[in-house]
């Protein structure tokens, strides 16, 4: 019972580096640089007290015409009752094309992204310490979307499939968004329809879970005001969720049960960017019968060059 | 009745001279014509008889891409447009041309490195100019379009277009009194500009 305490969520944020052709013009291609952090206790836990996420992002785009990310982060979470502090690796390389066909005025992106994760939970039998069967995994993820023209209206159908010590985790995502107030607010839904759980870590096979995320758009010629507040909020359940836009990777055992977010952006020059964000996430230890609590911050800065 | 018959003999000699007339007509003047009606497919298949390695094809390549940007095949336009400049890497018309069915894309970064090439190789060109001007707008580059927007004035200085950008530039930058200014200007140059009117009237 108590190997289920080793396995993490894991925060992976995009990074990016490339070596590409000769270009017709030194513009064509724009680079990010993100360092991010993430800070979190857990609250009503058996199992874990504090949560602590350091990473790096790299991004590189060719026009508009495609481009590649590359990120890593370390995750450390302290643990409760004496156990074994969980150290992971997350490791993530994106790429997209980006296509403009004229029967379909807007822009279609193909996607396809790999997350690698390790731990030190690898011990491979329930009978020793830090086992977890979800301590290693090479996660690979794939998303087809589609913008319109006027940047109105959104939708996308991602699949993801995580392979863990004995199953196989498989996730579909259709998403549709759409702007509404002149463009200044946004509404996205994502459903997250996963399968392939196991039923002693998860209580059930297969979850669905619906996440809103509604965003405001400012317009302030001031640096201090956000340029964007985005208010995130997931209900029913989820385990092993990707998620294709924060390129996180869940390999936590215990049941997701929702979250609440909150995330400001501001545009502090027309190279730098800075994103914090808060919020709860819920879960369920479900073989202890114990729901706890994350709370955690976020926060990257984003140089663009 | 005999009023009749006359005039249906003049109706087809009518049409008999119109087709004969047509038959006649170089494929150009076809195709110039079929454009102005609207009818940019057909205006296309008009050019169908010109070589693609005669004197003309250049200059073929290039309506083509026109007429493909106009029925809205922006993919064929630029594929037309790239082929004019392999052909001609000198080829301003071809580098400026391109820039439009980016626009129409929204490929704004594409726009933008397209307008800096054909400014390479021409600078102060008031369209190349222009353009990169409304493709930073796009990409809510302020500091650059008011960059460009400045060479606007600078070298087109009776130009009220030139004016607008570089006033949305320095509105969108904050500085309502250069913005002020630079409305103002448009104003001189083209009275009845409710852009400016508006934003004067707002920001007195």
């Amino acid at each position: 019972m108590k190997h289920s305490r080793s396995c993490i969520k894991t925060l992976l944020f995009g990074l990016g580096f490339i070596a590409l052709p000769t270009l017709a013009h030194a513009d064509a291609w724009s680079f990010t640089a993100t360092p991010n952090t993430t800070q979190g206790t857990y609250s009503s836990s058996q199992q874990r007290s504090t949560f602590a996420d350091y990473g790096i992002g790299i991004s590189a785009d060719y026009l508009d015409q495609g481009g590649i990310q590359v990120s890593y982060s370390n995750t450390l979470i302290g643990e409760t009752s004496g156990l074994t502090n969980i150290n992971q690796n997350n490791y993530m390389v994106s790429g997209h094309l980006n296509f403009h066909p004229d029967a379909l005025p807007g822009q279609v992106t193909v996607r396809l992204d790999d997350y690698v994760i390790d731990n030190n939970y690898q011990n491979t039998s329930i009978q020793q310490p830090n086992y977890d069967p979800t301590s290693r995994s090479n996660v690979v993820a794939t998303q087809i979307s589609w913008l319109n023209n006027d940047k109105t209206l959104y939708a996308d159908l991602g699949y993801a499939n995580s392979p863990y010590q004995g199953f196989t985790v498989q996730q579909y995502t259709p998403t549709f968004g759409f702007a509404f107030d002149q463009a200044y607010d946004w509404l996205q839904l994502r459903g997250y329809m996963i399968s392939g759980l196991q039923a002693s870590t998860a209580g059930k096979t297969s979850t669905n879970a619906l996440e809103t995320k509604w965003t405001h758009f400012f317009v302030s010629q001031s640096a201090w005001v956000p340029s964007s507040v985005t208010v995130g909020i997931t209900l029913g359940e989820q385990d092993y969720a990707v998620n294709m836009d924060a390129q996180q990777v869940a390999n936590l055992a215990d049941l997701s049960q929702g979250a609440d977010t909150i995330g400001l952006n501001w545009n502090l020059s027309k190279s730098t960017k800075l994103f914090v964000l808060g919020g709860q996430s819920r879960f369920r230890y479900v073989a202890g019968a114990n729901d706890y609590q994350l709370n955690f911050g976020y926060a990257g800065l984003t140089y663009a060059w | 009745m005999k009023h009749l018959s006359l005039l249906a003999a003049l109706t087809v000699a009518l049409m008999l001279s119109t087709t004969v007339a047509r038959a006649d007509a170089s494929p150009w003047a076809n195709s110039y014509q079929l454009e102005a009606a609207g009818k940019y497919a057909d205006a296309l298949a008009a050019l169908d008889s010109i070589p693609l390695n005669g004197p003309d094809a250049e200059f073929k390549t290039l309506r083509s891409a026109w007429l493909y940007y106009l029925q809205g095949s922006y993919n064929e336009s630029i594929r037309e447009y790239r082929l004019a400049i392999e052909r001609n890497s000198q080829s301003l018309d071809a580098r400026l041309g391109i820039i439009l069915p980016y626009f129409a894309q929204k490929r704004w970064r594409e726009a933008e490195q397209s307008a800096r090439t054909a400014l390479d190789f021409s600078p102060n060109n008031y369209i190349g100019l222009l353009r990169l001007t409304i493709a930073q707008e796009a990409e809510h580059d302020w500091k650059g379009m008011e960059k460009s927007a400045t060479t606007l004035t600078t070298v087109y200085p009776s130009d009220a277009t030139a004016y607008v950008y570089l006033a949305r530039a320095q509105a969108w930058l904050g500085n309502s009194s250069q913005a002020a200014a630079a409305y103002s200007a448009v104003l001189v140059r083209y009275p009845s500009d409710l852009e400016a009117k508006t934003y004067l009237s707002k920001n007195k």
